[in-house]
């Protein structure tokens, strides 16, 4: 009898692709249990039934009912129990379990980190049953090309990742719990206080994130600006005009500015000194996922949510390798040269994927951060094909980064001409690349700005033809954007790479930011205000942070998942009661600002 | 009077000023003698110009508002 393996995968594409890739001949039969298609396929003699998840198709519910708070039992059921918009996963969950009878083996397909990992153990411990996870292996790939997928099977892991579905687990229980307590918490304190039926929510993640855009906007509502003064001096050699710069950036007393104008205007300066220097400008090392999400809104404005939706379409395209990684390295074992060469059958890239080929050896350039299960991003062999407007933008980005990873440093030639006016310094300053290196293939992405300068030497006279002092005020600091707020979140360790931009989303269908240039509502800025007394820890990010030191722990299998959960109860216990305890002022603080966004939305 | 002078909220310790107001009154004390260096401005001459200047935040602004006002 050939063994038969039930191949769990996360998403109907996948499914597709990882049957494809198994099967012997490359075409495996497509079926339906229902409105479920999965896939019959053939490999060495075993037969494979590969179907797909929903993305999780297990959420946690409270133990018991009761809209209240606190609490802290809770338990898997099927998804849509949770949302009964989501009416999909029944029956997935049932072709699982239909499908698994007769099965020998099963194999966890999914994507490889906590959510896959999750994703696999949950169907099979469910759907399947308790028996199935002892027959269970774990397939571990990084691109849904047809040689990783088969080079997964064949090295397969003997068994389930337990230590990262377990951390994965505790990072869901330990959300559930802070984000139903505390949500619920300050839902029914404005409740009591006005009778209001706004749904709020805060979230350990979350709270922190409010904070940051709470205390910028603070600093732009409290700032005071500070004059200054600049001033602008210009120069006219062999008929071209250059502007001066002045050795300080600015002058804090308008006296002082004054003087300096009265000393310099209609002088000669006289060249005194010139400082000429290469510089090499090394090429950047290719993306990580929060790279990638920066990048994609420097350049297209698009914003982080919207990066990793075209990033995810072009990994299960497989034009790219998968996204949600934290590594900024190409392995050694990468075939860097077989993706050069498909790169070279595409017309955009054609050039340099062919110079990069001529060379003898390629070093790509590595950066500093590294993920044990992925490496960073990276295109695959294939040609894409009718790929929307963000994805075709994404998978330019990512080739050209890639590209010009393996690139030549660029060589800059800096000059600075310092000239004396009257005792006073200036300087010109120029700028010339010699040797363009990986910012020629980086082009739209580098703007490579030159500033040429004239032949001059130490002695030379030139004219001061304008001069100009200018009051300036000091600026307060910028607002958030998408990307600074993803990148402020990154900087300060909260959050994942997965889960980042979801909460800044979160954030605005909340109604507690606006814009693209994030300014807080008066909601959002009523609930931090409020929190911010009642209970501070929920903002804080110490918390926040040390929970995640926890989770790596449990995935290091160095922390027992039951000790970080219970930690988090201990956690959460005297900050509940003091929100029992203060309901009254907690509702009545937010509620007028609940009143008028409710008004705003109507 | 129980409210901040500028809006009514809770009062910031023995403030006239709720915390928001307060902080930004703050601010505005702490930067004059930048101001009086700079221009040599008397304290009234520093509160007409800041408030008209572009950058300066809106709380501060509701709190040159007042004290111009004589409050």
């Amino acid at each position: 009898m050939p063994e038969r393996f039930l191949v769990i995968t996360e998403k109907p594409s996948s499914a597709r692709r990882i049957a494809q890739a198994l099967d012997d001949e490359g075409r495996p039969t497509s079926l339906r249990n229902g409105r479920v298609q999965y896939y019959a396929a053939r490999r060495d003699g075993s037969e494979l039934l590969v179907v797909s998840a929903l993305g999780h198709l297990y959420a946690l519910t409270q133990v018991g009912g009761g809209w209240t708070y606190p609490v802290y039992e809770m338990k898997w059921v099927p998804a849509g129990q949770v949302d009964r918009a989501n009416t999909r996963v029944k029956a997935y969950i049932e072709t699982i379990s239909t499908l698994s009878r007769g099965v020998d083996r099963f194999v966890s397909a999914c994507d490889y980190d906590q959510e896959g990992s999750l994703i696999a153990y949950n169907a099979l411990r469910y759907a399947v049953g308790d028996h199935s996870l002892g027959k269970s292996r774990r397939m571990l790939y990084s691109t849904l090309t047809r040689t990783d997928l088969a080079e997964s099977w064949e090295n397969m892991e003997p068994t389930l990742d337990y230590h990262v579905i377990a951390a994965g687990k505790t990072r869901h229980e330990v959300d559930w719990l802070f984000g139903i307590n505390l949500s619920r918490a300050l839902t029914l304190a404005v409740r009591e206080a006005s009778g209001a039926k706004k749904t709020l929510s805060i979230g350990r993640v979350q709270g922190p994130t409010l904070s940051f855009v709470k205390e910028r906007e603070t600093s732009i509502r409290c700032y005071v600006p500070v004059p200054y003064w600049r001033v602008y001096v210009e120069t006219m050699v062999s008929g071209k005009t250059y502007p001066l710069e002045y050795e300080k950036n600015r002058l804090d007393r308008e006296v002082n500015a004054r003087e300096l104008a009265s000393e310099c205007r209609g002088r000669d300066g006289k060249v005194v000194d010139i400082d000429k220097r290469s510089e090499r400008l090394l090429p950047p090392p290719p993306f990580n996922l929060g790279d990638l999400q920066r990048e994609a809104y420097r350049v297209f404005k698009l914003n982080p949510t919207a990066t990793l939706g075209a990033a995810e379409k072009l990994y299960l395209g497989t034009y790219i390798s998968y996204p949600r990684t934290s590594s900024q390295r190409l392995p050694p074992s990468l075939d860097i040269r077989g993706i050069l060469r498909k790169l070279s059958g595409h017309p955009a890239y054609a050039r340099h994927a062919d110079e990069l080929l001529s060379r003898g050896r390629l070093k790509p350039r590595q950066g500093k951060k590294d993920d044990q299960a992925h490496p960073a991003i990276h295109p695959t062999s294939a040609r894409p094909r009718r790929l929307k407007e963000n994805e075709s933008k994404i998978f330019d980005l990512i080739v050209k980064r890639f590209l010009s990873c393996l690139g030549r440093p660029a060589v800059r030639e800096k000059i600075d001409v310092e000239v004396d006016v009257n005792g006073h310094r200036f300087y010109m300053r120029g700028v010339k690349t010699t040797s363009k290196g990986w910012i020629d293939t980086y082009a739209p992405y580098f703007e490579d700005k030159e500033t040429a300068l004239p032949e001059m030497e130490p002695g030379t006279v030139i004219p001061v033809t304008k001069f100009s002092a200018r009051r300036r005020y000091t600026k307060p600091p910028r607002r958030f954007n998408p990307s600074t707020l993803l990148r402020q979140m990154e900087n300060q360790e909260i959050g994942t790479m997965a889960t980042r931009a979801n909460i800044i989303d979160t954030l605005y269908r909340r109604g507690y930011v606006t814009g693209k240039s994030i300014t807080i509502t008066d909601l959002g800025l009523r609930i931090a205000e409020t929190l911010e007394i009642y209970c501070p820890s929920i903002l804080s990010v110490e918390m926040t942070r040390e929970l995640e030191a926890s989770l790596e722990g449990v995935q290091a299998g160095e922390k027992s998942p039951v000790s970080v959960v219970e930690g988090v109860k201990e956690a959460l216990k005297p900050v509940l009661d003091q929100f029992k305890e203060k309901e009254g002022e907690i509702g009545a603080a937010i509620a007028e600002a609940v009143a008028v966004a409710g008004e705003e939305e109507v | 009077m129980t409210g901040c002078r500028v809006c009514g909220r809770e009062k910031s310790g023995g403030s006239v000023y709720c915390e928001r107001h307060q902080a930004a009154y703050g601010n505005l004390e702490e930067s004059y003698p930048h101001w009086r260096r700079a221009l040599g401005l008397s304290w009234s001459e520093y509160l007409e110009k800041v408030g008209k200047v572009s950058g300066t935040g809106v709380w501060v602004k509701e709190v040159v508002d007042d004290v111009l006002a004589g409050g």
